[in-house]
């Protein structure tokens, strides 16, 4: 399509030469690509519209189901990452020492013939085990792929985590419902949501579903206006969008979820069908040995009264009766969380304790309640042959934490002491863990004990820093990618990442094909198990299960119509989905929603056979305080903090705003300049302190601060936000990065460095919100 | 279909909707190409936000509240703008946008000391683009130099085009056709943009609701954006 | 011409700075250029890099340069006005005085648009306001009247001068073709007297509108404006009188100075600074009247907006500024020119000094607080002048005390003609 440009100020290189009069009209060559975006774990369908084939402008693609042709603000600057003057140009090794970033450009042949002959002489010496992959938050087939390719080469330290941040959440729902995913929330037909700390409007996932899902519940149905409830300490941007905020005593959700119970459960206001047919261990029951176990209604009447609630969160009574009338009487209603619910130590409780409330409304998998997440029918062919003979470095799975899947916090002591095994090769493939993970000094040091350290980032971050050859990935809009997009429509879809350039803007390569050539450089078993040309021809194997099943939003009548119509479309969904399949949809071994957890009961039954020590005994080195049927209960468990109370006062709350993109944003000068709305702040960082509380503390607003815990201290500019409790500070992520380009090194602190590692051991997870942390006048 | 009588452009904006996340912030930006202020001169107030998103906290804890408007140029019927400019280089077009023509402009400012809304923006410093962003700007919209005056015109450039389409086909911009970034992009859809002169378009219908209020009204500026108030839970 | 020997003889006091240089001169005359060249690279400086240099911002998006301007005008205003309407009423004192007046006008008026200059975005495009001029705006009032009062002024100042500059030819042979050219073949006949006679009451008469209404035009800047505390119905009388008041001053404080240093004590004599102070004093009373009225009114029924503005100047955060210049306006001349006593040379020019400042500060007080405080509270900020608008300001004063001390070099500073008429009615 030919256009108009005036002055022909924006033009590329090569007809900037030519550049017309002033006044003069000249033509463009435009047109539009789609992609997904990348800058959160959304994966929202764009549209890009590029002039003379550079990417100039993003909007959403209109009919994607995730998004609907809308994009957040991290979106609309997603072309800021695509022309980051701070990225990677080629691939880098490193000359001099560590992190003195001394690099010298090498050819892609050299660097991948590095990788592999040293993987291949692992493999010989019979230690593939020795290799580790550290992957962040996997979009996508590359899941798939990294799984192959560590298994197929035998190793088994593949830490990579979509969820990490919330796996509170998770464990939550595996317990009581047997699934490993977030469950969607069916916005369409809702009317009340109840949200402990659900952080809908700033960070949530998939963030723009949820933003559209806010304005549907509130305009979208004339006459109809839906309430939200917004239960957290902080005033966040829900909490004042909300209709109600209710300030609590951090940790004690799970106890406010169990007083809401109570009343509900006392004034029988609860759903008796679905409570009889779909769930197990309500009433009271007796198991095959004849033994009588106590059920949830017993518990709850029990110990859970409003009355006795009300001291512990510091929420007043009737607000809890208030709560609990309007939430059994306006439904469909639902009770989410958030990250500040899961990750704490008794984050797993507290999301099954939420979790009983949407079972006691029967709000699971009906319209206008939640909904779980269906995948693609992506094809699965046989994996490769597994060579584990050793056991993970992390220790998921073991004694101390029998339900984890990946504990990354655990590994510096573990690496630090070759313990135990030592690690000789390390990947690193989306993730940054010098950045986000808690005590990253600890980290660091145990990094040095790795003599060979692989980074696929684009950008030179803080971990890449330390690495030894760098193969850097394309970004978002330079590759090969599908994503399977966040649970939050329940039915499933996924989108498809074409490249909107007809080659990267630099000499980067897309991970995928880099690992398919290593590992066809590795010969044998792990060749074999990559038969594919390129990430591409891998993605087109995968997807052809899609076709297969002649559902969805593609007719075609061959692959090829369809792959043509997927990349035009941007994506493929299916759009109906099937409420009611209580049977089918929970995983447990009732087949029901389980409010006495068979799952855990059976989970930690085989870890005590195993390490033949009684339950009670693993539960005290869990350190959990229930003892009983109680264990396998929502229940409240008294939180654990690091730090005394007396010397550290104050609860570390530390939050995403919208302008946050995962900790990625920092780079991005768009989401700089507009970074903390509700504060006026840009560009900086800061601590949020509670107005009363700083005078007495002598603090004005914009004084330096000090804010120190038990892992170190750091020093910030303090606001004075009326929205804090007394007893809580608040710090935004997103900044304190020491490397990664040059709007993001520098600027403010990462309140990761403030972290101690606490868990949550029943869950399996560190848990965030531990630490306590005092503040001074700098 | 009288496709002689003009247009008459509004947005109006829904506040119950808005969630206060500035992807029309940055929407408009990218498409305007304006360019980020840095830190500096960020904290000295001077970057440019076309579509500005504000934001007020006011009471004591527990009872706080928390507020965010969106506030783009108000494209009033009656600008104090445009009256006082000395070489005429902003004024109101037939459609009702409040137009400029930035190659006029010798940066005199009297325009955005008058404005009561100050949503007028002055280039300090000659905008700068590291040299990989270059590429990526919008080559519909003119690239202003340091001196000149800026605001937002409900991306003319848009509705142009529109008009070029419609004019193909002989027949009017439809309603929802055309959408300035900020209006495209909005993740709750709490904007609306359309013809004030067309009775049967949202914004027209919008504007005339119970809830719709404008900004300083007593000022007799006539501003075409119209807000819509939030609501109560117990309205219904 | 009448006896130019004898003249020249008689008034040596006054001609004596066209034929020496002393020290003192070559000494100020050099500091000042410094000055005045200094400025030169601090405009440079913000022309290169853009206007980003000064301390303006969003929403202070005028700060020094209009208040310099607004300043150096109203000093403009008193010379001429003073000068025409001592005319006009056949003042006798007033000779003296006119000469210096007039100059002080014409300097200031050329030192205020250049403010303009300054202050635009795009400085070079400036004759644009002539060829694309919308005259709906009050700028281009701004800029029509000006131009109108430079004219008159400049042609009331050369007018009047004639003769003296026809006197200057026959003294100075060195000079003689400057003169020459200035003087219009001025021989003193009956004919050219009243030519001139005719000439100058015209340009009085003239110039008291145009003198009246530059300065309305340029209060109406401001107060036509919708700004808080700004669109005010008695700006235009008000800033008139701020002129008039902050030109005496001027006017009182150059005499004084004149003559200390060219020992004009003969002619500058008490008498003078007695009637400019109780002009002064006049003025003093009008400032106070205005500036009362103005704030009781804001007071009493202001909006939210006005009130905003208001209180930040009478107890905020300019309120230290604003109690200043209450005090260099008003507490500090008032009681000096009410006492007969301390209305001598020394009293006059320390009331003076004192206005001059105040009235510095009353501008800045205008203009800055109201444009912190737009309507919309979101958008309040503040402002911090930065070197480049100091450097300005000090360079443009003192290329304008440079012009007066160059104008004294070629001219003589009190009107010869005049005062040798005025010796030949007694």
């Amino acid at each position: 399509m030919i256009g108009a440009a005036t002055f022909g100020m924006a033009l590329p290189d090569e007809l900037l030469h030519a550049l017309p009069k002033e006044g003069e009209w000249i033509p463009y060559e435009e047109y539009w690509s789609t992609s997904v975006c990348l800058q959160c774990p959304s994966g929202c369908g764009i549209r890009i519209r590029s002039v003379m084939h550079w990417p100039v402008k993003l909007e959403g693609i209109k009919d994607y189901p995730m998004n609907k042709g809308r994009l957040c603000p991290k979106g609309q600057s997603g072309l800021q990452v695509l022309y980051d003057p701070d990225r990677i140009r080629h691939p880098l090794k490193r000359k001099g020492k560590r992190g003195e970033e001394n690099w010298e450009k090498v050819s892609w042949t050299e660097a991948i013939g590095l990788v592999t002959q040293r993987l291949k002489t692992l493999r010989q010496e019979g230690k593939p085990h020795h290799l580790m992959l550290l992957g962040g938050r996997y979009r996508g087939h590359m899941s798939e792929l990294m799984a192959r390719f560590m298994e197929a080469y035998g190793s088994p330290n593949h830490l990579g985590n979509p969820a990490r941040g919330s796996e509170g959440i998770l464990k939550g729902h595996l317990f009581t419902m047997g699934v490993k995913d977030f469950l969607a929330i069916h916005w369409e037909e809702l009317n009340y949501v109840l949200s402990f700390g659900a952080s809908l409007l700033e960070a949530s996932r998939p963030s723009l579903r949820n933003l559209w899902g806010y304005g549907f519940l509130r305009r979208g149905r004339p006459g109809i206006r839906g309430k939200i409830v917004q239960i957290e300490p902080r005033f966040s941007v829900t909490a004042s969008k909300a209709d109600q905020w209710i300030p609590i005593q951090p940790g004690t959700d799970g106890a406010l979820a169990l007083g809401i119970a109570h009343w509900i459960i006392k004034e029988k206001k609860y759903d008796r069908q679905f409570i009889d047919r779909y769930t197990f261990g309500f009433e009271d029951w007796k198991d095959s040995d004849g033994k009588t176990h106590m059920g949830f209604k017993n518990l709850v009447l029990k110990e859970y009264s409003p009355r006795q609630v009300s001291s512990l969160t510091g929420v007043p009574e009737e607000i809890i009766v208030q709560v609990a009338q309007e939430f059994s009487s306006h439904q469909p209603s639902i009770a989410i969380t958030g990250r500040g619910v899961g990750m704490q130590t008794n984050g797993t409780y507290s999301q099954m304790a939420v979790d009983s409330l949407n079972a006691l409304v029967g709000s699971i998998d009906k319209p206008g309640g939640l909904l779980f997440q269906k995948w693609p029918a992506i094809q699965k062919d046989g994996v490769a042959e597994k060579g584990f003979s050793q056991p993970r470095m992390d220790g998921a799975g073991s004694l101390l934490f029998p339900f984890a899947e990946e504990l990354p916090s655990t590994l510096p002591e573990k690496i630090q002491k070759g313990a135990p095994y030592p690690i000789d090769t390390l990947f690193l493939y989306y993730i940054n863990p010098l950045f986000s993970l808690p005590e990253p000094e600890k980290f660091r040091n145990a990094l040095e004990k790795i003599p060979f350290i692989v980074s696929f980032s684009p950008f030179m971050d803080e971990t890449t820093m330390f690495s030894d050859l760098v193969l850097p990935d394309g970004t978002y809009f330079e590759r090969w990618q599908d994503d399977h997009v966040e649970p939050g429509l329940g039915f499933p879809m996924f989108g498809l990442r074409s490249p909107a350039l007809d080659k990267p803007l630099y000499d980067t390569r897309n991970t995928g094909d880099v690992i398919i050539h290593i590992a066809k450089g590795i010969e044998g078993n792990v060749g074999k198990s990559f038969p594919w040309k390129d990430f591409q021809e891998a993605l087109k194997e995968a997807t052809k299960g899609v076709f297969a099943s002649k559902r969805g939003s593609i007719q075609a009548r061959d692959f090829d119509e369809f792959w043509n119509t997927l990349i035009e479309r941007g994506g493929w969904w299916d759009a109906s989905y099937p409420f009611g399949e209580w049977r089918k949809k929970f995983n447990t071994p009732s087949g029901k929603f389980e409010f006495y957890s068979l799952i855990m009961e059976r989970g930690l039954k085989e870890v005590s056979k195993k390490s033949s020590k009684g339950l009670d005994q693993i539960l005290q080195e869990m350190k959990m305080e229930a003892r009983g049927d109680k264990v396998f209960l929502p229940h409240f468990e008294k939180p654990r903090w690091v730090g005394e109370d007396k010397e550290y006062p104050f609860h570390l709350i530390h939050y995403k705003l919208m302008t946050t993109a995962e900790g990625r944003g920092a780079n991005q000068p768009f989401l700089q300049e507009i970074f903390g709305p509700h504060i006026k702040e840009k560009w900086d960082s800061w601590v949020e302190i509670n107005p009363e509380t700083a005078q007495k503390m002598g603090v004005k607003d914009g004084d330096f601060v000090w804010v120190e815990s038990k892992a170190g201290k750091l020093k910030t500019k303090a606001r004075l936000f009326p929205g804090t409790h007394p007893k809580c500070i608040h710090i935004p992520y997103g900044q304190g990065h020491k490397a990664y380009g040059r709007w993001a090194k520098g600027r403010g602190i990462n309140p990761n460095d403030l972290l101690v590692r606490e868990y949550d051991y029943l869950g399996g997870f560190v848990s965030y919100f531990s630490t306590r942390v005092k503040v001074y006048k700098a | 279909m009288d496709t002689k009588s003009n247009y008459r452009w509004g947005m109006v904006i829904d506040l119950d909707k808005c969630t206060g996340c500035q992807a029309c912030v940055v929407a408009c930006r990218q498409e305007n190409n304006i360019s980020f202020a840095g830190e500096k001169e960020a904290k000295l107030g001077r970057a440019k936000f076309w579509m500005n998103l504000v934001s007020e906290v006011k009471g004591n804890y527990p009872n706080v509240e928390m507020r965010f408007i969106p506030i783009p140029c108000m494209h009033c019927d009656h600008p104090p703008c445009t009256k006082v400019c000395p070489v005429a280089a902003t004024y109101k077009n037939p459609e009702g946008i409040v137009a400029q023509v930035y190659p006029r402009c010798i940066g005199v400012r009297m325009c955005i000391s008058n404005c009561p809304y100050t949503v007028r923006y002055f280039n300090w410093y000659e905008p700068t683009w590291p040299e990989e962003y270059k590429r990526g700007l919008n080559p519909d919209v003119y690239r202003r130099r340091k001196g000149i005056t800026e605001k937002c015109n409900f991306c003319i450039q848009r509705i142009r085009r529109a008009k070029e389409d419609a004019k193909k086909e002989k027949r009017r911009i439809r309603d929802g056709e055309v959408a300035p970034a900020c209006v495209e992009t909005c993740p709750s859809e709490a904007l609306y943009f359309g013809d004030l002169n067309d009775p049967k378009s949202q914004v027209s219908r919008l504007s005339k609701s119970r809830r719709a209020f404008r900004l300083l009204e007593e000022m007799g500026t006539e501003p075409k954006v119209y807000y819509l108030k939030e609501g109560e839970w117990n309205e219904g | 011409m009448r006896d130019s020997e004898a003249i020249a003889q008689k008034y040596h006091q006054i001609l004596s700075p066209l034929s020496q240089m002393g020290w003192p001169f070559l000494i100020s005359v050099g500091l000042l250029s410094i000055i005045f060249f200094w400025s030169f690279f601090a405009f440079g400086w913000q022309y290169y890099w853009g206007l980003g240099e000064t301390g303006m911002g969003h929403p202070v998006s005028w700060a020094f340069y209009l208040v310099n301007f607004v300043f150096f005008i109203g000093i403009s205003h008193a010379g001429t006005l003073v000068s025409a309407i001592l005319r006009i009423t056949n003042a006798g004192w007033r000779t003296p005085i006119t000469r210096a007046a007039e100059v002080v006008t014409v300097f200031a008026l050329a030192a205020g648009p250049t403010n303009i200059l300054f202050d635009l975005g795009r400085s070079i495009k400036f004759h644009w306001v002539a060829i694309h001029a919308q005259f709906k705006s009050p700028l281009l009032w701004d800029f029509t009247c000006i131009m109108a009062y430079f004219i008159t002024c400049v042609l009331f100042l050369y007018v009047l001068m004639i003769p003296d500059i026809a006197l200057l030819r026959e003294r100075f042979p060195r000079r003689r073709w400057f003169y020459k050219l200035l003087s219009l073949g001025w021989s003193g006949t009956e004919k050219q007297e009243r030519i001139l006679g005719k000439a100058s009451t015209f340009l009085c008469i003239a110039v008291i509108p145009v003198a009246v209404s530059v300065h309305t035009v340029v209060s109406w800047v401001f107060g036509m404006q919708t700004q808080p505390m700004w669109h005010s119905t008695i700006f235009g009388p008000y800033f008139v009188a701020g002129a008039i008041y902050s030109g005496i001053a001027a006017i009182i404080l150059v005499a004084a100075i004149l003559r200390k240093v060219y020992h004009l004590e003969a002619y500058l004599q008490p008498i003078h600074f007695n009637n400019l102070g109780l002009l002064l004093l006049t003025m003093a009373l009008l400032w106070f009247y205005f500036t009362f009225a103005e704030y009781l009114t804001t007071l009493y029924g202001g909006g939210v907006d006005e009130l905003a503005v208001f209180w930040a100047k009478v107890t905020g955060k300019y309120s230290p500024l604003f109690w200043l210049m209450v005090l260099f306006c008003f507490i500090i001349p008032f009681p000096i020119l009410a006492v007969k006593r301390t209305r001598t040379i020394l009293g006059t020019s320390i009331a003076s000094v004192s206005v001059l400042i105040g009235m510095w500060l009353e501008r800045f007080l205008i203009i800055i607080p109201t444009l912190c405080q737009p309507r919309l509270p979101y958008a309040r900020g503040s402002y911090m002048p930065s070197w480049v608008e100091w450097s300005m300001l000090a360079g443009l004063s003192a290329g304008f005390v440079l012009a007066l001390i160059l104008f004294t070099k070629f001219f003589p500073i009190i009107s010869i003609w005049e005062t040798e008429k005025e010796d030949h009615k007694k």
